[in-house]
């Protein structure tokens, strides 16, 4: 049963509230087991990094050493946050100097990023853990008579360098 | 191997002129790059073919074009790349731009936009005897933006341009940083200034398709994004755009999460009543649909260790 350091992001407790008890829903039955990571921050969703990229990589660094501790993949379902995250953790794991600056700073947290997150999408999950075949045998209600316009989020696939991730239709 | 190419074809002359789709399977090896594959259609197959190409070594970005649904240089690509499995390929022309025929776009929007920002070095004060000396260290982080061949990817596939052809676009916006950034030139502020207009800087929605698209690793989305930091500390801050920085980052440093609904209000202004009221609708909107964020917003349980960050690496929040 495939574990995870959940990462809920703020919009799914916010503007799009019917996003975490879905998510919550699907896991269940799909038997991923999630322990939410209630003491991280907000990733700064690329907007607090025009301003201060220094003071986002520290955020997030703070949210990847809480998922150390807990020895634990992070999965989010925000595509911004798992974007952002993973180019923090892309900027973080490329320059062991920036790393050991921004853990300066999370030390008087009593905390150490040590360059070791795993960070994904729930989409990415159910695709490399439960797979699209096993999925199709959860499905209860087939939506054939819809017709679907999806928007997973820009950085659900971009930036493809930092997220380690091909597109997969 | 064989392999089918669908282009997507328009011809101006035709008595109802149209695009259509053309199917060509032709025998290329694994090697082969897209261009040469279409300069064998046009050679072998189909005369009337018109593409635009020239160096051939993704140097001159003649070649630009969305191959499966994305632009690049048709010279870059390989076909073992674009069909690993011997899959169809669809070339298509650049979008955002008209068309001329076939693959062939008219570029002259992705001119006047690169033009529009003033692409040359306007330094001050008298001319020194030799050339302009620069630090090293201050043009090296121009190196990458200076790669730019101006071949339209970006500008093609821009997510903002598809809806809104006034924005400058990447391209410009990753010209106008190499001479915002270049210490030689004397005119920063005034370019910061007008970068900070409509159609500037903060047009961008951060979708990051220029910086996956761009053939030679320009990162006109990083460029934009640096830019706006450079415009705020030019003090060019009281933009709508800027205005949502501060109080996202201000929000984020006070409870450790994002406040959605203070956010919008904080961007405009409690007391600018014109916007607060044409939020109004957009937030009846959402209580309607249930989709309204909590009135109060809770504290991170450990919020004062994100605070103590941010007394540390942002002091003036």
């Amino acid at each position: 049963m495939p574990k995870y350091a959940f990462f809920p992001g703020c919009v799914s407790r916010g503007g799009c509230p019917e996003l975490y008890p879905a998510a919550m829903q699907v896991c269940e039955k799909l038997e991923i087991e999630l322990e939410e990571l209630t003491g991280a921050s907000c990733t700064g969703a690329g907007v607090l990094q025009e301003k201060n990229q220094l003071l986002g990589d520290v955020l997030n660094a703070r949210t990847f050493a809480m998922a150390e501790v807990a020895g634990l993949p992070i999965m989010t379902i925000c595509s911004t946050c798992q974007g952002v995250m993973s180019q923090a953790n892309k900027r973080l794991k490329d320059d062991p100097e920036y790393l050991a600056k921004v853990n300066t700073h999370l030390a008087e947290e009593s905390l150490e990023y040590n360059g070791t997150a795993v960070i994904k999408h729930l989409l990415w999950v159910i695709i490399e853990d439960v797979g699209l075949e096993a999925l199709r045998g959860h499905i209860t209600n087939p939506l054939t008579h819809l017709r679907v316009a999806p928007f997973y989020g820009c950085y659900i696939l971009r930036p493809s360098d930092a997220l380690g991730f091909d597109e997969n239709p | 191997m064989e392999v089918t190419v669908k282009v997507k074809r328009f011809n101006p002359e035709a008595e109802n002129p149209a695009p259509y789709w053309a199917e060509y399977p032709v025998e290329v090896e694994r090697f082969t790059t897209v261009l040469d594959t279409l300069i064998k259609i046009r050679e072998e197959v189909d005369g009337s073919l018109a593409l635009r190409c020239s160096c051939r070594s993704a140097i001159c970005g003649s070649c630009a074009m969305r191959v499966n649904g994305h632009a690049g240089l048709a010279c870059k690509m390989r076909v073992s790349q674009v069909s690993p499995e011997g899959e169809a390929i669809t070339v298509e022309p650049m979008g955002v731009m008209p068309v001329v025929k076939d693959l062939v776009v008219d570029m002259t929007p992705f001119w006047d936009k690169v033009r529009a920002v003033e692409p040359w070095l306007q330094p001050q004060g008298p001319e020194p005897e030799a050339e302009y000396l620069a630090p090293n260290e201050d043009m090296l982080h121009l190196a990458g933006v200076m790669d730019c061949i101006m071949c339209g990817a970006c500008v093609s596939d821009c997510t903002v341009l598809e809806v809104d052809p006034n924005f400058l676009g990447p391209a410009a916006l990753a010209k106008a940083y190499r001479f915002v950034g270049d210490p030689r030139d004397s005119q920063d502020d005034a370019r910061l200034q007008a970068l900070s207009e409509y159609t500037g800087i903060w047009d961008c929605t951060r979708c990051y398709e220029c910086v996956e698209v761009c053939p030679k690793g320009v990162a006109p989305m990083d460029r934009i994004m640096a830019l706006r930091d450079k415009a705020m500390v030019a003090g060019y801050d009281k933009t709508i755009g800027a205005r949502h920085t501060d109080a996202f980052t201000e929000l984020v440093g006070h409870s450790g999460w994002l406040d959605e609904l203070r956010l919008p209000i904080k961007t405009v202004g409690m007391f600018n009543l014109p916007a607060m009221l044409s939020l109004a609708p957009v937030g009846l909107r959402a209580l309607l649909k249930g989709k309204m964020p909590p009135i109060f917003h809770k504290m991170l349980p450990n919020v004062e260790s994100v605070r103590r960050i941010f007394r540390k690496l942002e002091p003036e929040e």
